[in-house]
């Protein structure tokens, strides 16, 4: 699937970009609870190289006393919140400029402090390339949620990305560590974050 | 993952470099390239002061008892800096409408607020966050994070709180490290609790860190925090505040007992708190958590 950012006017642009990422969302989340989903399941062999895997949400330690209901809606609004800064960090259409529109999704304090780190956080320093796939988007959940209420939780990430340079040298892009989030009045936004970079040539890349 | 893909790129570098005869070009099949990371928390900016009390009150209900522990913290958590000032219970202090007395009375006389209000008299701080938790409460959380690591100067020994403590590290539970806040079996008493006191804050800073990126760890934390802390804070202020505090480096943290001389008044033994000394310190530690002249 092809993930693109739609250009809007600058005075709509966010409710554009909560829109596309609450569409992408639903095309692109494929939420599993509880036992019996992983990131270890095999790539699907139909799935064209040039499109990109789903998020993939498990719910971890401190999720099994969550009642369905809450669960569902935790699951729906942390993935939405998910979803929305993958695309707009890493995804979209290539060569962009616009990463900056990733904070978005991240509180206000912790967009200025992501500001700093914008390079490691978005696919900023690959702006000029001709594509970026996702190969991994794996994040296990850890709620804290005091009296079924969820006030906060902590997201284990496992992200990969496929670049395709405009010299048509690939690039393996890993995002790994946590993702902290926690609600707000625009829904659940990126408050912390303690995350490695690893970008690696791919094999036969030069 | 990654370290193991650098591993093994290193090593096939390594393999490489022994075959490819010296004066040969080896083919660029690979590089090694850094791994980065990055780690922040969205918190209040610049030195953020806390109030933590420790309630000797043996029920469920902190707020009744007196103030046995009482530690004035600055944290800054873009620097990852923290200084503790300890101040002794036994402060002889004039609380606000009840007169003079030693200011671990003025928990169970007037709340957190009331003992903030003191604290800020006698230091010119006056800290935003106040934290109060009981015996049983502090017993809790400490075995909602694990044993801790603290250091003792000397050997202690408790029976009720099966305490045995060498010098140097040592391993404690929930009721071990009760003990070691409470006792007054030491050289300096008062002042040497203390000191024990601000260990205990360094053990748990050290776990909190230690483990954060286990699974579920900050949020049993937090959880245990909301269940046997006296606090206002909603439940995701407290977990902000939680992930804010495993910024803190060990490494960058202060702690200091503040002095004073011993008196006695109406029999009771009491602590004029040498508040030149306080407000000093307070006020060295007020721009960046840091003490530029340490504890003097």
């Amino acid at each position: 699937m092809m993930v693109r950012m739609l250009a809007t006017p600058r005075g709509t642009a966010r409710r554009a970009r909560v829109g596309l990422a609450l569409l992408v969302a639903a095309a692109l989340v494929w939420l599993t609870a509880g036992a019996g989903c992983s990131g270890d399941d095999p790539p699907d062999p139909d799935r064209p190289e040039t499109e990109s895997v789903p998020l993939e949400l498990t719910l971890g330690t401190g999720s099994s006393g969550l009642d369905t209901d809450v669960s569902d809606r935790f699951q729906t609004d942390v993935s939405d919140a998910l979803t929305g800064y993958v695309v707009s960090a890493f995804l979209g259409d290539y060569p962009r400029s616009d990463f900056v529109e990733a904070l978005d999704w991240f509180t206000t304090g912790g967009a200025a402090l992501a500001a700093g780190d914008l390079d490691l956080l978005t696919g900023a320093r690959f702006a000029e390339a001709r594509s970026v796939v996702a190969r991994k988007l794996d994040a296990r959940l850890a709620p804290f949620a005091p009296g079924q209420q969820p006030a906060g939780v902590s997201a284990g990430i496992d992200f990969v990305f496929d670049v395709v340079a405009a010299d048509g040298g690939t690039t393996e892009v890993a995002l790994t560590g946590r993702l902290v989030l926690m609600p707000t009045d625009d829904g659940w936004r990126i408050f912390a974050y303690h995350v490695a970079r690893d970008d690696l040539p791919a094999e036969g890349s030069s | 993952m990654s370290t193991a893909r650098r591993l093994a790129a290193a090593l096939v570098t390594g393999a490489v470099l022994l075959v490819v005869p010296s004066g040969t070009t080896a083919p660029a099949t690979m590089s090694l390239v850094a791994v980065e990371t990055a780690s922040a928390v969205d918190f209040d900016e610049g030195v953020v002061w806390v109030l933590a009390l420790g309630s000797d009150s043996r029920t469920a209900k902190p707020l009744e008892g007196n103030a046995d522990a009482i530690e004035l913290i600055a944290l800054d958590v873009a620097s990852g800096r923290a200084v503790a000032l300890g101040i002794a219970r036994d402060s002889y202090v004039d609380i606000d409408g009840h007169g003079p007395d030693k200011i671990t009375t003025a928990l169970y006389k007037g709340g957190p607020q009331l003992v903030a209000a003191e604290v800020a008299e006698l230091t010119g701080v006056t800290p935003q966050y106040v934290f109060t938790t009981g015996f049983a409460g502090f017993e809790g959380m400490v075995d909602s994070i694990g044993e801790l690591r603290v250091h003792s100067d000397v050997a202690l020994q408790d029976s009720e709180y099966q305490l045995d403590v060498h010098v140097g590290e040592n391993e404690m539970d929930g009721l071990e490290a009760t003990g070691f806040a409470r006792s007054r079996n030491l050289p300096a008493s008062d002042f040497g609790r203390q000191a024990n006191q601000q260990r205990l804050l360094e053990a748990i800073l050290d776990s909190l860190r230690t483990h954060q990126d286990e699974e579920g760890f900050l949020e049993a934390g937090a959880l245990a925090a909301l269940q046997h802390l006296d606090t206002d804070l909603s439940p995701t202020e407290l977990y902000r505040f939680a992930q804010a505090v495993t910024q803190i480096n060990l490494r960058r943290t202060a702690t200091c007992v503040i002095g004073g001389t011993d008196d006695t008044v109406d029999g009771a033994a009491v602590i004029h708190l040498d508040e030149a000394q306080a407000r000093r310190l307070a006020a060295d530690a007020a721009d960046d958590a840091r003490l530029q002249h340490g504890c003097s």
